[in-house]
């Protein structure tokens, strides 16, 4: 019981240097990105202010972190962080069911070595040390970019500038509520179609004759086949060359 | 949240701290070879026998008996020659006369001792080895037709002369297997002889006020103890993995058998009781590995004829594994 209370305090040791990993990686991702958006002139959303997106995403991003990190606690990790630990942590697990003199001198000399185990032992600080630098750097360089203006373009525009068309089309004249209309409200009422009517009855017949002499076209005629009346430029021209014709053969 | 420890944890602290004990107190005689003295004592919490090859002059016999002293446990020394019989060691029946007439009576051997020195075993003749071991595998002697329990706790140490091997009676790998270690007792450094010679040349007979820092019933106690160290299943893995690496190596003609690794774990379980430590450790195991092992693999003749010796082999398993 005593050791599995210990096994408790371990993985709350765990989560609590996790917590702080996570917090680090956060405040990086926070600052480096609000950085990015201010370097290019970037809105990430049109309508919205940086501080506020990044804030979202910045929350989202410490959920997932911390989750993922939670996830995988192994008590193998303490084994490796605490090499002295190692062998009692695994033979302690492995006898927990065990209740003789010897087995529980084991569990509290685990537990008194355990005392030991403060987050400090299992934080790596080296990372912890370079992330907090990163922290420190990208916090003088976001604090002088709000006195020296040193932005790579002046007008980058928006990342997401459909969110507004998004926004208005969801929010609709209503400000952000709408309904959802069902097919009868868009449509109309259905209308059945009437295909009950009389049927129409025709017949096509037709008479006439053929014959194999070429009809008799006059010249007149055979002008007015060829001449299409619709352009009145045209209609001169032919004027001019039925007059050239007629002094042609008057000349014959 | 504050874990309190209980109080159960201090008698085996106390195990420890006299176990500790035993040990400084051993120093005030022998220089040196602490690795043996605790090796030794390991045997002693193991229930099991020790086969310490030794040359001649290297204090054998007074390390011995100081162990037993301190440990308040009756000594008794068997020479082995090739002439001794099984009756010389376990005893025989006399006849004796008193005021009811002439009766038949167990005249109790050397063997009727809490701790054994069988030096040179390998000189006795196989019919006396077997008798010997008998007692030591059995903890009882028969005469004749009755069985006489030997007091426990009872202890074997039987030496053997790695240098002088003409007109001897090897022991059979059979035999050797029931001695839980074979310890190699080597010549101390030139620092530590000086010591001895200091020692034991300014006063005609040196014999320091030993304590009695254990007796029999707590040393039975704490045989039960030895046994209830707890033990990692992955360390007790490695102590299986070892000598059943021993029957597969290309060097060796045979290998451990399973009472090979039951010996393993034990002794290292007795390591870490001395220790101090409440579980067992790889480094136990590691350390152990040596003593319980060398006496129970059998070189190839290649590897004979290389040069190797089983401690070479048992080395190479160790880095290898």
């Amino acid at each position: 019981m005593r050791v599995e209370k210990l096994l408790t305090r371990l993985k709350r040791e765990f989560i609590k240097v996790n917590i702080l990993q996570a917090c680090l990686d956060t405040i990086i991702f926070f600052l480096t990105s609000n950085l990015i958006l201010f370097l290019f002139s970037l809105q990430l959303v049109s309508g919205t202010s940086n501080i506020k997106s990044l804030t979202i995403l910045s929350t989202v991003f410490f959920l997932f972190n911390i989750t993922y990190r939670t996830k995988n606690y192994r008590l193998e990790i303490y084994e490796e962080k605490n090499p002295e630990l190692k062998e009692v942590l695994r033979t302690a697990r492995d006898n927990v069911k065990k209740s003789n003199i010897a087995s529980q001198a084991l569990f509290d000399e685990l537990i008194k070595r355990s005392r030991s185990v403060t987050s400090e032992s299992i934080i790596p600080s080296k990372k912890i040390v370079k992330k907090s630098i990163a922290v420190g750097i990208l916090s003088l360089i976001t604090v002088t970019s709000g006195i020296v203006n040193f932005n790579i373009t002046e007008n980058g525009g928006e990342i997401l500038p459909e969110i507004d068309r998004l926004e208005e089309i969801v929010q609709g004249e209503n400000g952000g509520e709408f309904e959802l209309n069902n097919d009868t409200d868009i449509f109309g009422e259905p209308r059945d179609m009437n295909n009950t009517g009389t049927p129409v009855e025709f017949n096509i017949t037709g008479e006439g004759e053929s014959s194999e002499a070429e009809p008799s076209i006059n010249t007149d005629e055979q002008e007015e086949m060829f001449v299409d009346n619709s352009n009145p430029d045209e209609v001169e021209d032919i004027e001019l060359a039925k007059k050239y014709m007629i002094e042609i053969r008057e000349l014959e | 949240m504050k874990i309190r420890s209980t109080g159960e944890a201090g008698k085996y602290e106390k195990a420890g701290e006299k176990l500790t004990a035993v040990l400084d107190e051993t120093e005030k005689v022998i220089v040196g070879q602490q690795e043996i003295v605790k090796n030794i004592l390991a045997s002693i919490l193991c229930d099991g026998n020790v086969l310490l090859e030794s040359k001649p002059g290297l204090g054998k016999t007074k390390m011995t008996r100081t162990v037993a002293q301190i440990l308040d446990l009756d000594f008794s020394r068997i020479q082995n020659t090739p002439d001794l019989m099984p009756s010389d060691i376990t005893g025989t029946q006399i006849i004796n006369e008193n005021n009811d007439g002439k009766q038949f009576e167990f005249q109790k051997g050397p063997i009727f001792a809490n701790m054994v020195l069988a030096d040179e075993i390998n000189r006795a003749t196989p019919k006396t080895q077997a008798a010997l071991l008998e007692a030591m595998e059995e903890k009882q002697v028969t005469a004749g037709n009755n069985s006489y329990e030997l007091e426990k706790p009872f202890f074997v140490i039987a030496t053997q002369n790695p240098l002088d091997q003409e007109g001897t009676y090897p022991l059979p790998e059979a035999q050797t297997d029931r001695f839980l270690m074979k310890l190699k007792l080597d010549y101390p450094s030139e620092e530590d002889e000086e010591k001895i010679v200091e020692r034991f040349t300014e006063e005609l007979e040196y014999s320091p006020n030993l304590k009695s820092i254990l007796s029999k019933p707590s040393i039975i106690k704490l045989q039960e103890f030895t046994r209830q160290v707890p033990i990692a299943d992955d360390i007790r893995q490695r102590a299986v993995k070892i000598v059943n690496a021993t029957r597969q190596n290309q060097d060796l003609e045979f290998g451990g058998s399973p009472r090979a690794s039951m010996s393993l774990v034990l002794s290292a379980k007795a390591r870490a009781l001395i220790e101090g430590r409440s579980y067992v450790s790889s480094t136990d195991i590691d350390k152990m590995a040596k003593p319980v092992l060398r006496h129970r693999i059998g070189l190839s003749f290649q590897a004979e004829k290389k040069g190797l010796t089983t401690d070479n082999v048992i080395e190479e398993i160790l880095e290898d594994l």
